[in-house]
């Protein structure tokens, strides 16, 4: 199981957000969690990496626990746990959250080399490989600014798989794009999937996600339904 | 002209202090503004506390009071930092003093930068320090950089206050050659000087706002 969470509970200041959320996802497998704004879809993805911390329940990845109930008490991986697990995780942002003060490369090589400390000239071939397979050998020395939504987004992707995560999850791929673009969007994910990346979506984009996903879960007021 | 060629190596004398006083201020009171700010922007609440009680205090009150305070009122109560040399207290005077002003503009620098490129950098497996370096870091120089220049070119203008202190810098020359000439020439030669010494500084500034420039 590359994804597993169970029993996952979350408040913000008394407002109960998640309720009792148990999902998975396997190796390759595209899984959507389909819901409104407010559903609690950005929640479930917040803590599945490890950016927010839930009241109860637990996630692992790759059979490495994030959270875990130990006795009735609650256990968040440590820094260290957590810097290891994030290794396999990848995350698209809905707004991508791209570094406008480098180049797209510098972009993608910047946790190749200052993070897996890997050789400048093989980070940066690993990038071109990335960029060139999303479309964007071209783009290479652009800066963020120069790109649109749909570049953006792939650069965003390039970013994230480039250190050749096992779960990429994306947050609203589809909230900025076109019909032509969300069609390139759709085949990008499968090939990733059929590489054998997990993939964990969550979107308010019914006809996408119906497109693209395996498996569609939505949420409801803070609680998956049709599990 | 013969007058102002007669006047100006005694009114050069006194640039060292005030080159000095700039200089050193700056080289010292941007970093440690730099540490100041970063307590400002701390999770833990007894250094955001204290480090804005230090900022709120330093620039509240006016720099020549803060100078006479620590020229006179450190030693006359039996504190003295650097001995009997008097240079030095003007120097810590105004590093502190300045820091302040430092810490303030980088901490809206640090937080323009979005929370959400940080946490992407987080998920990317970046350390605390290396987010700091390579990513908050280059943007909060780049937007910084104006407010910054405008500190420099005040600081430039403001060690002319070291001559309430006693010591001799241009202004100070300036004053007492216009007293025993009667005249104001003297005024107009340091206003020159100052000119010219702000003017290389914008330049300088200039180029470095074009070095760390990039479109958002």
């Amino acid at each position: 199981m590359l994804l597993q969470v169970r029993g996952l509970y979350k408040a913000f200041k008394g407002n109960q957000v998640l309720s009792d959320i148990n999902f998975d996802v396997e190796k390759g497998e595209i899984v959507s969690l389909l819901g409104q704004s407010g559903a609690g879809k950005t929640t479930i993805i917040r803590c599945v990496t490890g950016l927010e911390r839930p009241d109860r329940g637990s996630i692992a990845i790759n059979g490495r626990f994030i959270c875990q109930e130990q006795d009735g008490k609650m256990v968040y991986a440590t820094k260290k746990e957590l810097y290891n697990i994030r290794r396999d995780l990848g995350m698209v942002f809905q707004s991508y959250h791209l570094f406008p003060h480098m180049t797209v490369l510098k972009n993608v090589t910047l946790a190749l080399t200052d993070v897996h400390k890997e050789p400048a000239a093989e980070a940066k071939k690993k990038a071109m490989d990335m960029l060139t397979s999303l479309g964007l050998a071209d783009k290479a020395q652009s800066r963020p600014y120069e790109l649109s939504g749909g570049q953006k987004q792939r650069v965003a992707i390039a970013r994230s798989c480039v250190a050749n995560p096992k779960l990429l999850c994306f947050d609203e791929p589809t909230a900025a794009l076109d019909p032509k673009t969300t069609q390139e969007m759709t085949k990008i994910i499968k090939d990733l999937a059929a590489e054998g990346m997990g993939i964990l979506i969550i979107s308010h984009d019914i006809p996408f996600v119906k497109e693209v996903s395996g498996r569609v879960l939505t949420v409801e007021n803070g609680k998956i339904k049709n599990l | 002209m013969s007058y102002i060629i007669q006047i100006l190596p005694q009114i050069l004398e006194g640039l060292g202090v005030t080159m000095g006083t700039f200089a050193v201020t700056i080289v010292l009171s941007i970093p440690i503004g730099a540490l100041i700010s970063l307590c400002r922007v701390s999770k833990i609440s007894v250094l955001r506390w204290i480090s804005g009680f230090y900022t709120w205090v330093l620039r509240g009150t006016p720099l020549l009071l803060q100078m006479f305070l620590i020229f006179f009122g450190l030693p006359a109560v039996g504190i003295r930092l650097f001995g009997r040399t008097r240079l030095p207290y003007v120097f810590f005077a105004f590093i502190i003093n300045y820091a302040a002003y430092f810490a303030e503009i980088f901490r809206s620098g640090i937080q323009s930068v979005e929370k959400g490129q940080i946490e992407a950098a987080r998920l990317l497996g970046f350390s605390n320090a290396q987010i700091q370096l390579k990513i908050v870091m280059p943007q909060v120089i780049k937007r910084t950089l104006p407010s910054i220049g405008n500190e420099i070119i005040t600081l430039v203008k403001d060690t002319s206050l070291v001559y309430a202190l006693g010591i001799t810098e241009i202004f100070k020359i300036a004053k007492s050659i216009s007293t025993r000439d009667v005249t104001l020439t003297p005024y107009i030669v340091v206003g020159v000087i100052y000119l010219i010494l702000t003017a290389i500084i914008t330049k300088l500034l200039n180029q470095a706002e074009k070095k760390v420039y990039y479109e958002e």
